[in-house]
């Protein structure tokens, strides 16, 4: 097999970076991206992109932590770089504040963001209401900036991307060889996986470019994200609600609370609200699978599941699912030579 | 009792905030001008990226550093108040970076957060060996001058724009005190050898992924004389000039270089930044900050100016207390003068 013909269905932050590494392990491939949406329709350009990981309580702890240590080394060198701006990705200190404190006061990612510690008690008189809190800098994914830098990348290496929408992976297998599935919370129908869920988050994206400093409240609901042009106050977590129609109340509510832990945001301007479905599951789905469907076999590669974690993960699951791609090669090029025999 | 406040930048502005808020009530008599022949922003104070943060050595100078504690705390105070974002206040993070170990500064328990930089902290920074991390204030001049005037302005201050050849043509006009906040001009009023330029220059940049300020030092050529990034709330400072002696406020091709290219060493993603203006500014120079009363004879009356001046590259970070030692110096002029309006003593 000269050059596979690999499709990568979906265009997120999973999709993109799945589709980069392939081309670094398997620069032969021939390699398409197809989507129903591109940046900066997705659901990663809701996210705030923050490098704060997610725990899944499915995957082992390791797992999660190579993860996240190979994301962001990666993003660390190009924060370093001249790109960093055109990429959209940058440090950012900040605290994460707990009402009470948390039964683990040391999470598994604290050596890999910079400097983590303990806030002192006059940063925490900023807090009247919380006890207690971790101060640290870690990296932003600023998209769309982050996902057109990708998609920049991958048009660079002959990689096509067409909008179309996959109904099936089925559809997909006279065309390509090897489909890889970053499809979010679009796998729900593609592959009827039924732990699959939406936990959908509100967001309010706002003009407020003196917050220099993250704020997030430990219990996840409560944060405040300064990008590069506009912060990303948060947010909801809404299991199983499939609505992406902004809600007004919650709008409202979003604003109360990220007010009152920084109430200068009251000046904040340009308020505009964004909804997303994290596509959640108890593990990332990161695993091979061979479809079969009347003596036709059709190797398939998931990389979904990533819920509230995805950009913290990112690169950690597309390296994984690119070796995988790897493997499905081999066995291709395995059996083709069997077959010539 | 009628005071002249002489400069309209940080030091002239919040010694007159702060003496009317203490003594209008006390001395209804009080009438407060502020003369300057330069006004927000066109003040140095304008200029400053407005970063807190005192040198790296007090020199023994402890007065200077309480000073220093006062002003960051009366501001942290504020940074809860619906005012903050009108002021130009707001928190920052950042580094300070060396090429070898130096001693704690004297205001590291003013910070919030100060901590030595982590080896891999330290990996962003090629070159630089040691450094500190802390979450400091960022005070704008562009907003919080104008805050200040209007505070000024609703306690019926009123505001002369011209500028002052003597003290005398004050005291003639019949004024009391003068509060002589005249920064890198001082010393046309009264000549002190002490007070010189330290000039800067400064290039401004549209590089708002920048959230941390970034301060180099290189012991050897003194503060300021290595490159500097502070974000601020609109553009980026890049900076890293400090000519003893300089009295040129004309942006030089030499110096524009020099910044340039030593910020974007530092951070190469710089290199995208936007130019958006280039500034000079001189500042005033001195061994300590001249904080003082001189009683000055004008026939049968005596005089009194208070000196609030030669606050360096530290104004910004000392104004606020320096203003209170400014108004208590006023209460003692008062004490002296028994003001009939006054109570016994000055309440402080």
């Amino acid at each position: 097999m000269a050059s596979p013909r690999v499709a990568v269905v979906g265009a997120g932050v999973i999709g993109l970076s799945t589709a980069l590494c392939i081309t670094e392990t398997c620069p032969s491939c021939s390699l398409t991206v197809l989507s129903d949406q591109f940046s900066p329709n997705t659901t990663s350009d809701v996210a705030a992109g923050m490098l704060i990981p997610h725990t899944y309580p499915g995957t082992p702890i390791h797992r999660q932590k190579q993860w996240f240590k190979e994301t962001f080394t990666y993003l660390f060198a190009i924060s370093n770089s001249a790109e960093a701006s055109e990429a959209g990705i940058h440090l950012v200190s900040g605290w994460q504040v707990y009402k009470s404190t948390p039964k683990e006061e040391l999470p598994f990612w604290s050596d890999i963001v910079l400097g983590f510690r303990a806030m002192s008690e006059t940063e925490l008189l900023k807090f009247p209401q919380h006890r207690f809190g971790q101060a640290f800098t870690t990296l932003k994914c600023d998209c769309p900036p982050y996902l057109l830098w990708l998609e920049k990348r991958l048009k660079a290496t002959g990689t096509q991307m067409y909008t179309r929408k996959v109904a099936d992976l089925w559809e997909l297998h006279s065309e390509y060889d090897i489909v890889v599935n970053c499809a979010g919370m679009g796998a729900q129908q593609l592959v009827g996986d039924k732990q699959l869920f939406p936990v959908r988050g509100q967001v309010l994206k706002v003009h407020a470019p003196w917050v220099k400093q993250f704020i997030r409240d430990g219990d996840g609901l409560t944060y405040i994200y300064p990008g590069i042009h506009r912060v990303t106050l948060g947010g909801t977590r809404e299991k199983g609600s499939w609505s992406l129609c902004p809600d007004a109340a919650t709008t409202r509510d979003i604003f109360d609370r990220c007010c009152s832990l920084e109430p200068s945001l009251q000046a904040a301007q340009d308020i505009e609200v964004k909804v997303g479905l994290r596509p959640s599951r108890q593990s990332v789905r990161v695993q091979r699978e061979v479809l079969s469907q009347g003596g036709v076999k059709l190797p398939v590669v998931h990389n979904y599941g990533h819920g509230a974690g995805g950009f913290s993960v990112h690169r950690g699951t597309a390296n994984e699912a690119a070796h995988l791609v790897g493997e499905c090669i081999s066995a291709l090029q395995g059996s083709s030579s069997r077959a010539k025999l | 009792m009628r005071v002249a406040v002489i400069g309209a930048g940080v030091i002239g502005l919040s010694s007159a905030l702060c003496i009317h808020e203490q003594f209008q009530g006390l001395v209804p008599s009080l009438q407060l001008e502020v003369y300057a022949d330069r006004f927000t922003p066109h003040t140095t104070s304008d200029g400053a990226a407005g970063l807190w943060q005192p040198y790296l050595s007090d020199h023994g100078n402890l007065q200077e550093t309480l000073w220093n504690k006062e002003t960051f705390d009366y501001l942290l105070g504020h940074m809860h108040s619906p005012a903050s974002k009108e002021m130009g206040l707001f928190l920052i993070s950042g580094y300070n970076l060396f090429t070898e170990p130096v001693p704690d500064p004297s205001w590291k328990n003013i910070v919030l957060g100060f901590r030595n930089l982590t080896p891999k902290e330290l990996e962003l920074f090629p070159g630089y060996s040691y450094g500190w991390f802390n979450t400091a204030l960022m005070l704008e001049g562009r907003s919080y001058l104008p805050w200040l005037t209007n505070r000024l302005t609703q306690r019926g201050v009123k505001f002369f724009h011209k500028k002052v050849e003597s003290f005398q043509e004050l005291f003639s006009q019949g004024v009391d005190v003068v509060l002589n906040c005249s920064g890198m001009r001082s010393g046309d009023l009264q000549p002190d050898p002490e007070l010189q330029p330290g000039r800067g220059q400064i290039i401004k940049v549209r590089a708002p992924w920048v959230k941390h300020f970034i301060i180099t030092h290189d012991l050897k050529s003194g503060i300021y004389n290595s490159p500097y990034v502070i974000p601020g709330s609109e553009f980026t400072v890049l900076g890293g000039i400090y000519q003893h002696g300089n009295w040129s406020e004309e942006n030089s091709a030499k110096d524009h270089k020099s910044v340039w290219d030593s910020c974007c060493r530092l951070l190469p993603a710089l290199q995208e930044a936007k130019i958006v203006d280039e500034w000079s500014g001189l500042r005033p120079a001195r061994r300590s900050v001249r904080l003082e009363r001189e009683s000055i004879r004008l026939g049968n009356r005596q005089a009194e100016v208070i000196h609030n001046y030669g606050h360096g590259g530290f104004g910004i970070t000392i104004h606020w207390g320096c203003a209170m030692a400014a108004a208590r110096l006023f209460a003692s002029i008062l004490q002296e003068r028994q003001q009939p309006a006054a109570p016994p003593g000055p309440r402080l």
